[in-house]
């Protein structure tokens, strides 16, 4: 009777530890997945930034801004908020 | 034989076997060890080498001028191709490769090839989705980094370029190259069935790198190229550069190259003789020894001043020219017999005091030193010809660094290209802090010169440098250029002009120059790119007007 009660207890525990094993697969998968699709959105989102570069680059910007015929103004009629007004003399 | 014999010898039997092998794997375990374990790591795993991650190039705001993008290699394997038709669908529809050219590939090779390199992010999932949908098989993924730059070919020619495998070829990819880049990864990893690999997860990410922060300001320098570009067509130049540095630290913050290469920035590293522009400098020395003042005025000798036999013609209508006359109308008698009465020695003194003949610390690959004869070796006719910049050579860096110096009140001050690098984790080294090299000039002496070549601006040969509403000051220059047989060619010229603004509170020190004009170009054409680099710049940092309309 008793040698039944150590099969049926080691039994079980194998039984345990053979399921913790598949779980433990299947976690690690799930992770490793988890793990890739992080990877791949950080590149993707990397990406986009640099198509927003891009698109915020000097030479895009310059040339929207002449498409909508917008003039840079000479820097003498730049207003420093901090008092100077423009085309006053500093020395 | 007793059953108690039969036992023993069934169990020997049994027992034998086991026996044998428990000395077998004794043996192989411990005199054959290392053969055998050498012999399961070749087949059983292989060296890969990793294409590895590459550090951040930014500008001074923090604005990125190049970097890797994690991107794929997308390639087939044939043998393992289950449906052809779907599996060029997939990638004509996600990457816009032509049927033609998968056709040609299919047909070419044997069994593997690559289809695209540098997939980016958005095109793999395209595929992905495609491939999936289609349940086709067959399609292998290689990860790999493509070097990026998001404002596309601006300051290309510092920046430089790297290789497929992302090593620095040129420019500060290549002089940063060990900072940019991680130690090229050999990663250990299983060999698997047809060629394949398995990765062991437990291998780390890829490390993170060191950003490389320039003194460069990214705006500023897409205007300076543009600017440039546009009057080096203009005048059909065979190359031109711009090079702009704040006038009171050293830093750089624009340097541009016509035509733009990768890593060919002709700031750093084209050397020529500077003609007129070097006069401010003997201007310089020469108020500073005391060996002229600002008011005395020098014979024009008729306009032809005989040295060592040879002849220095001038165009002057004026017999006598003051000091600041000869800067104005760029007279080259007047800096001559000025450089004749500092002498060689002194003349040679102040040339390597104001930073030329040496390298400058940017050290930028392929930057010269230029040309600085020692002094002993200079007849008379060579000091004179050194008074209007000729028997010289210099580089850009080098002429603005001096410019910069009589702008800032005297001070060579050191040159700088990186502002700062910053490692994984924040902890940064800054390399751009102001460093004043020596004084080499007084403070009244360079404020002297400063306002001569105020003068030059206003009443002289730099009128085309003016910006309405602010004080300039500069100098223009025109050498003939040597040819191969050694002489001068009256038909081929470099055409300069250095000066810095706004005059009386400088910020940036400029220098154009144009080499090989299609026209007999003067300086004035220079200045007239000087003028708006120089508006922009102003314009960028908001500098305030000093001067009323």
């Amino acid at each position: 009777m008793r040698a039944i009660y150590i099969i049926l207890i080691g039994g079980l525990f194998l039984l345990f530890i053979s399921m913790e094993r598949v779980q433990r697969q299947k976690t690690g998968h799930r992770v490793a997945a988890l793990m890739e699709d992080i990877e791949f959105k950080k590149a993707r989102n990397q990406y986009l930034r640099y198509r927003l570069g891009v698109y915020n680059s000097p030479d895009k910007i310059v040339n929207a801004a002449l498409e909508d015929k917008m003039i840079v103004t000479e820097p003498r009629n730049i207003v420093v908020l901090e008092g100077q007004s423009a085309g006053q003399r500093q020395d | 034989m007793q059953a108690r014999d039969r036992i023993k010898i069934c169990a020997f039997i049994c027992a034998a076997p086991a026996l044998i092998i428990a000395a077998r794997l004794f043996y192989l375990q411990t005199f054959r060890h290392m053969e055998l374990a050498d012999k399961t790591e070749s087949r059983v795993y292989t060296q890969t080498t990793e294409n590895t991650l590459r550090g951040r190039i930014l500008d001074r705001n923090g604005v990125v001028l190049a970097e890797s993008l994690p991107t794929y290699a997308v390639a087939v394997s044939k043998r393992n191709v289950n449906n052809r038709a779907a599996l060029f669908a997939a990638f004509t529809g996600a990457l816009g490769v032509s049927r033609q050219e998968l056709n040609k590939l299919w047909q070419d090779k044997r069994n593997f090839f690559y289809v695209k390199k540098n997939v980016t992010p958005p095109e793999y999932e395209d595929l992905e989705k495609r491939v999936r949908a289609g349940r086709v098989t067959g399609v292998e993924v290689e990860p790999q980094y493509t070097r990026i730059y998001p404002f596309d070919n601006v300051a290309q020619d510092v920046l430089g370029a790297t290789n497929s495998r992302n090593k620095g070829l040129s420019g500060i990819e290549l002089m940063y190259n060990k900072i940019l880049s991680q130690e090229q990864q050999s990663r250990r990893v299983k060999r698997a069935r047809g060629g394949g690999i398995i990765y062991d997860n437990s291998h780390p990410g890829p490390a993170q790198t060191p950003d490389v922060y320039l003194t460069i300001d990214a705006t500023g320098q897409y205007y300076t190229e543009s600017i440039l570009k546009k009057y080096a067509l203009q005048h059909k130049v065979k190359s031109a550069f711009a090079l702009v540095q704040e006038s009171n630290t050293g830093e750089i913050l624009a340097a541009a190259s016509y035509p733009a290469r990768d890593g060919r920035a002709l700031p750093f590293q084209f050397s020529y003789e500077p003609g007129s522009t070097f006069k401010s400098i003997v201007v310089a020395a020469a108020l500073d020894t005391g060996s002229i003042k600002v008011s005395d005025s020098i014979g024009m000798d008729d306009n032809k001043w005989a040295v060592d036999g040879i002849i220095i013609r001038d165009h002057q209508e004026k017999p006598k020219l003051s000091i600041g006359e000869i800067l104005e109308v760029s007279s080259n008698i007047g800096t001559a017999k000025i450089a004749h009465a500092l002498g060689a020695r002194t003349m040679y003194s102040y040339a390597k005091k104001f930073g030329f003949g040496v390298k400058s610390n940017v050290a930028f690959l392929g930057e010269p030193g230029g040309i600085l004869r020692d002094y002993p070796r200079w007849r008379p006719i060579d000091t004179a010809k050194a008074g209007y910049g000729y028997t010289i050579s210099v580089t850009g860096v080098q002429l603005v660094g001096a410019y910069s110096a009589i702008a800032n009140g005297g001070n060579l001050m050191q040159a700088h290209l990186i502002d700062k690098i910053v490692y994984p984790g924040g902890r940064e080294t800054k390399l751009a802090r102001p460093l004043k090299i020596r004084r080499v000039i007084e403070e009244n002496t360079a404020r002297q010169t400063a306002s001569l070549l105020e003068n030059v601006v206003e009443k002289g040969t730099g009128q085309n440098a003016r910006v309405k509403g602010y004080r300039m000051a500069g100098k223009t220059g025109t050498s003939e250029k040597m040819s191969q047989e050694g002489r001068y060619e009256r038909s081929l010229h470099i055409a300069s002009f250095c000066g810095f603004a706004p005059a009386g509170a400088p910020r940036f020190t400029i220098l154009v120059v144009l080499d090989e004009p299609e026209r007999a170009l003067f300086g004035a054409a220079a200045a007239a790119i000087f003028s708006e680099i120089a508006a922009k710049f102003l314009n960028i940092y908001s500098v305030p007007a000093n001067k009323e309309i």
